[in-house]
């Protein structure tokens, strides 16, 4: 028996001139084709970010702070209850790629600063924003922007188009309206919820009996409109809208006057960052003046940053201070935020 | 002196390899590759199936099941994936029974390019047809509704946002499978067994219903039922035709479990049980279907078979067959092409709308496609040889060997074809988030869900082989001093070869696509080319999406062409 | 329609083409009511076509056929009735027994599809046939369950169940053991012997084609090269092709050196001055090919006494049983024959043998050089 073990290893050498030639051919193959290996599969030298903004503000952002630090930059973009279950996944494997967190929930990035999720930092430039939006020592807005109503104005006169809230339940919007998913984009979530509180459930349950198209994204929904598969769209964010009209698209914007529900977008640096200093200088870097100024002018993300004047179009979008906010207090925000399961679970069946 | 010597030296070796002891390496590497696969495989199952039964407080519970089956959403998707499964199987049934007489039985012309056809689904995946379908049927927008529209009529067409467009368009991706068994089934029977029911006095239609499609009824059945698995598995198609359409189906309530947040973990592994039973049970009709009445029908004189005249019927025929190529090919593929090239996606066409910007964006200025190639290509490429390379081990191990467990090393490699990708995923994302070895947020997740999804092919390529290969071949290597490992590696491998290429192409071209698993398992980094069409869909990008399909069609169609060529390269020795 | 001599199965210059290749060319026979012929010939000689023309399965370029006075096939005209109103019963080679029906609906499949027989009547007729072919009780099993014997009665029971006016045979026994093969020779040959109706069989097996035929067709390259009784084709082959498919010949060079009567000439041959038969306008002087049976040579250590004898050196002997196999050389020439006779030759010994006339056939295609043996 031991014989045949022996004559077995025995069998794996002597090595041949052939056997190391083709050897160091293959070695020299991998290590051409390691040099192309997927990031992860090699050591991190990249700053990672996730970002919920939209695709082209967050690549003109990623780009701009390469360009400025010289430190090469990537973006994760999604959804951000898609992007916090991805994050959270990755907290749980301690395989967090990130080293800042753009997110449209700020309820909880004010959780996690209290739980231990996020890093320490107080960036200078919190200073230049109003002190109700910034969550000390961790966090600040990047931009604060309503969930509005918007339609495509080849199709729909103005007159005709709704106003308010309740308008859209008008019989005549009966298989064209359109709504972002409120399942993967938290923004769309706040919408319903505030909504719901505001008008009651009826108002949900008669909307959905409107034969409303859910769309994923509200770049989903802008291009819905843009392309007149539904006129009108019940929630979009209005930097989405206003970008399509940016493109070209036929679309105006509606904020009601009684009154939208409001989304920010904060920014943070998650604890378990594999590079948290870049991360802060990051943080500098999107709070910035000239950062700001490029969200909202570039991509109509209207800034919070104190001394940069509103956002000024002729597209029906407002700046942020003729919008009364609806149901987005920091205590409406928590209740939401505690009843996120329920809601979504009311958002699903009514919707999906 | 010395022959008797060899001889010896043969005797023993070759017990070596018929018998076995516990000093055999092959022995313990046989144990190796089981563990290994029970671990790919079985234990994510476990894991999975645990799962299901214990409610939030660690409690074993019924809970998850309870609300699986009794709250409507949830009802609803069980309800539509039977319904979508069994509407795909049934029209990819009769749709590829239809094409697979008129190609090999009738005097149709223009067969050979309706057999040309059946290399779509290698081309295109269904889920691009759905992308592609959405830009042809959306009721308002499509272009086949702006057309009815425009010849004077109000309403739209069709509706691809359905359960019918959802299981049409699965049809007409899946149909292939049909075409592809029924068409060898009419080819390699007898024509004798027709010829006699002529003899006998009854006509064509009698011979064809009471004859013909009685002998090839088990690879009509057997090939539906594979298209009907292969629909509930489904992920891309209903994720983006039923969703809009709140059509739920169980492999995107699953992945919609995942990507709330908060994740609800258990029902989702209700969910995924669920999924995984109505695939096992289509797969044991399937085999029970095969077992129970395969009729060797092989003529004996290897005659081709009668086709038959059809006469005028015959262009009725062709019309069918180019309707089927037009709206699986022809229709879509240029659909995407022209959205690629274009800035806004209306009806009206002006010049100024043409624009390369898409492909430019897509390649080089979106950072997330260029990091998606990366991983795909590393993907397809290192999964595609590890994992053949270990296919061809196994096959090796269960088909030339004596040693125990070599039944259970088989069994368990078919395994993954029962499972959903989306179920897989489900359970290896529960397995590799945790440690000791937390996989989960590398691209080696995707690689272990690749391998063991995908592993049954490349077992089936490299065993099929493997079988034509006669063991005399090994046994005078062993006979002439060599041991097993010179035997696989100098022998048995090179051998081996066709099949181990044919099978890499396969999985390659499978790797660099797949998206039920991926959609659960990629994380920020690791995305692939299938995620980023997807993600890209659900951001409404239609152009892009447009541009970056048309490179994966491109590319496919490339990868193809070198298969076939490389094939052919390896037959010329032969022939 | 059974007018005097319009009986049975008649086929008129029939051609068949398949692209360039003529398969069939200018085949014409007749077969009576209750004859049974075979067609026998190498693969690719036309054989199978032409029973696939008589059934339909290919249709004819040119030609005519009619079966009992009524034309199934016309060339001329463009009549072709399809296979399925031919009214024929046919056996294939591979049985063509279809494996998702049990025996009784395989043999009862002919009378189901008619549609005018109620269910009970064809079980009647099926167990009847079945009973005619030996397999009572077998109506419930499936083909898989049986033989392959059994197959091949089922597929004979099938075609005999609707009466048809022709039987046709497609190679039926190759795919049978030896044994089973030559009992069910004798067996095919009673069943139609009772029916009373034309039989045509194809075969490439030349015993089968005699043992069982009335008539023997041999077919070469699309044509009939001979036709007759089997002991007369057997006795006097016309072309080499023939006596070399028909059993075994010797084919030994010689030139025509005088006319005798009946039929005989005096020829001068590697085995010396002597006398053989043959048809046909030959003239003296001609270089012929002749065919001899080797159970024909008579052998004997000592020279003949009556008729022409040759002396040959004994170049190995084989013992087969009921007669032992010899090789003999005769100058460059080597001869096969075969002989009961007890024979005490040694090897490289000499030995005498003689030909009578009518064993020494002269053949067509003597221009071609002989070989040592058949």
């Amino acid at each position: 028996m031991s014989g045949n073990v022996g004559r077995s290893i025995g069998a794996f050498g002597p090595l041949g001139r052939r056997d190391v030639l083709r050897g160091a051919g293959l070695a020299a193959g991998a290590a051409a084709f390691g040099s192309w290996l997927p990031r992860s599969a090699r050591a991190q030298e990249t700053f990672v970010w996730y970002t919920g903004l939209a695709t082209e503000a967050s690549d003109a952002v990623s780009k701009q702070f390469t360009e400025k630090t010289g430190i090469p930059a990537e973006y994760f973009r999604a959804g951000s209850n898609n992007l916090v279950q991805k994050f959270d996944q990755e907290r749980q494997a301690d395989q967090v790629r990130c080293s800042a967190l753009l997110l449209t929930i700020p309820v909880l990035v004010a959780q996690w600063a209290k739980e231990g999720v996020l890093t320490q930092y107080d960036s200078p430039e919190f200073a230049n924003y109003p002190e109700e939006f910034v969550i000390a020592s961790y966090s600040a807005p990047t931009s604060a922007e309503p969930m509005a109503i918007a339609y495509n104005k080849e199709m729909v006169s103005a007159e005709e188009a709704p106003k308010t809230w309740e308008d859209l339940l008008d019989p005549k919007w009966k298989g064209k309206l359109a709504l972002t998913d409120a399942a993967s984009a938290s923004s769309a979530l706040h919408w319903f919820a505030a909504l719901q509180s505001v008008y009651g459930k009826e108002f949900m349950e008669k909307l959905s009996q409107q034969d409303v198209l859910v769309r994923t994204g509200g770049a989903d929904v802008a291009n819905t409109l843009v392309s007149g598969e539904r006129p009108v769209a019940a929630a979009i964010t209005q930097s989405h809208a206003s970008r399509a009209i940016g493109k070209g698209g036929a679309l105006r914007i509606v904020v009601p006057e009684a009154g939208a529900p409001m989304i920010a977008t904060m920014i943070c640096i998650p604890a378990q960052a594999p590079d948290p200093e870049t991360g802060k200088k990051f943080v500098d870097f999107v709070l910035s003046e000239d950062v700001q100024v490029m969200l909202q002018d570039d991509y109509f993300s209207p800034s919070l940053r104190k001394g940069i004047p509103p956002i000024k179009l002729d597209t029906g979008a407002r700046p942020l201070s003729e919008i009364k906010p609806m149901a987005s207090s920091p205590a409406d925000l928590e209740r939401f935020q505690n009843e996120r399961a329920e809601l979504t679970q009311e958002y699903m069946d009514l919707f999906k | 002196m010395a022959q008797a010597r060899i001889a010896a030296a043969a005797g023993t070796q070759r017990q070596r390899v018929r018998h076995w002891s516990l000093g055999d390496p092959l022995l313990w590497l046989q144990i190796a590759v089981v563990l290994l696969l029970c671990v790919l495989i079985v234990y994510p199952a476990a894991i999975l199936l645990k799962r299901s039964f214990v409610a939030d407080d660690g409690t074993f519970s019924w809970v998850w099941y309870l609300q699986a089956y009794t709250n409507e959403r949830n009802l609803w998707a069980i309800i539509n994936t039977v319904i979508v499964a069994t509407g795909a199987a049934a029209l990819a049934a009769v749709s590829g029974t239809l094409l697979a007489w008129a190609v090999v039985r009738t005097d149709m012309p223009g067969r050979r390019l309706v057999e040309m056809a059946s290399i779509v689904p290698f081309i295109s995946t269904s889920f691009i047809g759905a992308l592609a379908w959405i830009l042809l049927g959306s009721p308002e927008t499509g272009l086949i509704n702006q057309l009815w529209r425009f010849l004077g009529n109000e309403d739209a067409l069709i509706n691809i946002f359905s359960l019918e467009g959802i299981i049409f368009v699965i049809a007409l991706y899946e149909m292939p499978f049909v075409f592809l068994l029924v068409g060898g089934a009419l080819r390699s029977m007898d024509p004798a067994l027709e010829e006699a029911s002529l003899a006998s006095g009854a006509g064509l239609w009698r011979t064809t219903t009471r004859v013909t499609l009685p002998l090839v009824l088990p690879a009509i059945l057997a090939s539906s039922l594979l298209v009907f698995v292969l629909a509930a598995e489904q992920f891309g198609v209903p994720a983006v035709l039923g969703t809009p359409a709140r059509i739920r189906v169980l492999t995107t309530s699953i992945v919609a479990t995942n990507t709330f947040y908060p994740p609800q973990r258990g029902l989702g592994a209700a969910l995924c049980v669920t999924l995984l039973v109505i695939a096992l049970v289509g797969l044991w009709l399937q085999r029970r279907m095969l077992a129970g009445r395969s009729f060797t029908t092989v003529g004996g004189k290897g005659s081709q078979p009668r086709r038959v005249a059809l006469g005028p019927f015959r262009w009725v025929m062709l019309g069918i067959c180019c309707l089927y190529l037009l709206l699986a090919v022809v229709l879509p593929f240029s659909t995407i092409f022209l959205s690629s090239i274009r800035t806004l996606w209306t009806a009206d066409f002006r010049w100024e709308q043409f624009t390369l910007a898409n492909y430019h964006w897509i390649l080089f200025e979106y950072p997330t496609t260029v990091r998606a190639i990366r991983n795909s290509l590393f993907l397809a490429v290192v999964g595609a040889t590890v994992t053949i390379l270990l296919c061809a081990l196994i096959s090796f191990l269960s088909l030339r060997t004596r040693l125990p467990g070599r039944n259970a090393l088989d069994y368990l490699s078919m395994l993954p074809l029962g499972f959903p990708g989306v179920v897989l995923a489900y359970g290896l994302l529960q397995v590799w988030i945790n440690p000791p070895l937390v996989l989960y947020g590398t691209v080696w997740i995707l690689f272990i869900a690749y391998l063991t999804r995908y592993l049954p092919i490349g077992v089936r390529a490299t065993s099929a082989t493997l079988v034509q290969i006669h063991q005399e071949l090994e046994e005078s290597s062993l006979s002439c001093g060599a041991n097993w490992f010179q035997t696989f590696r100098r022998v048995t491998l090179p051998l081996l070869k066709p099949g181990v290429i044919a099978g890499w192409i396969l999985l390659f071209i499978a790797f660099s696509r797949e998206l039920s698993a991926s959609i659960l398992l990629y994380s920020p980094g690791n995305e692939v080319l299938s995620v980023v069409l997807y993600d890209l869909q659900q951001n409404g990008q239609f152009r892009e999406i447009s541009a970056l399909a048309f490179i994966q069609i491109a590319a496919s169609i490339v990868l193809v062409l070198v298969a076939k060529w490389i094939s052919r390269l390896d037959r010329t020795p032969e022939g | 329609m059974t007018e005097g001599g319009s009986e049975g199965l008649v086929v008129q210059r029939l051609v068949k083409r398949f692209g360039a290749v003529t398969a069939v060319d200018d085949v014409s026979f007749r077969v009576a009511s209750g004859e049974f012929i075979s067609l026998l010939g190498p693969s690719g000689c036309g054989k199978t076509t032409t029973l696939r023309c008589i059934a339909g399965f290919e249709r004819a370029d040119g030609g005519r056929i009619s079966i009992d006075g009524a034309a199934v096939t016309d060339a001329a005209t463009g009549l072709f009735v399809p296979p399925n109103k031919r009214n024929f019963g046919m056996v294939f080679q591979s049985y063509a027994i279809w494996p998702h029906m049990t025996v009784l609906d395989n043999v009862g499949y002919p009378l189901q599809v008619q549609g005018k027989y109620p269910r009970r009547a064809i079980r009647e007729q099926v167990l009847e046939k079945l009973a005619t072919v030996g397999l009572t009780g077998l109506e419930q099993r499936y083909p898989t369950q049986l033989s392959g014997g059994q197959q091949q009665r089922v597929a004979v029971a099938r075609a005999l169940i609707m009466e048809p006016k022709v039987l046709l045979f497609d190679e039926p026994l190759s795919n049978l053991d030896a044994k089973l093969r030559e009992r069910m020779r004798f067996e095919l040959v009673e069943i139609q012997g009772k029916l009373g109706i034309p039989a045509v069989y194809v075969t490439h097996d030349q015993a089968e084609a005699m043992v069982m035929s009335s008539r023997v067709i041999v077919m070469e390259g699309g044509r009939i090269a001979q036709e007759g009784v089997p002991e007369h084709i057997y006795a006097h082959p016309k072309s080499r092709f023939v006596a070399d498919f028909i059993g075994l010949s010797n084919f030994v060079r010689a030139e025509l050196c005088d006319r005798g009567a009946n039929g005989t000439w005096l020829v001068q041959s590697p085995l010396g001055r002597h006398w053989c038969s043959g048809e046909g306008a030959h003239r003296p002087g001609e270089a012929v090919l002749l065919a001899i049976r080797p159970e024909r040579i008579s052998l004997a250590s000592e020279p003949f006494v009556e008729g022409a004898s040759f002396a040959a050196e004994l170049q190995s002997r084989y013992f087969l049983g009921p007669y032992s196999e010899y090789f003999l050389r005769v100058g460059e020439q080597v001869l096969r024959a075969q002989s009961n006779a007890p024979l005490s030759v040694a090897i490289g010994e000499r030995l005498y043998g003689r030909i009578r006339p009518e064993h020494c056939q002269i053949v067509a295609g003597g221009a071609e050089a002989a070989e040592p043996d058949g």
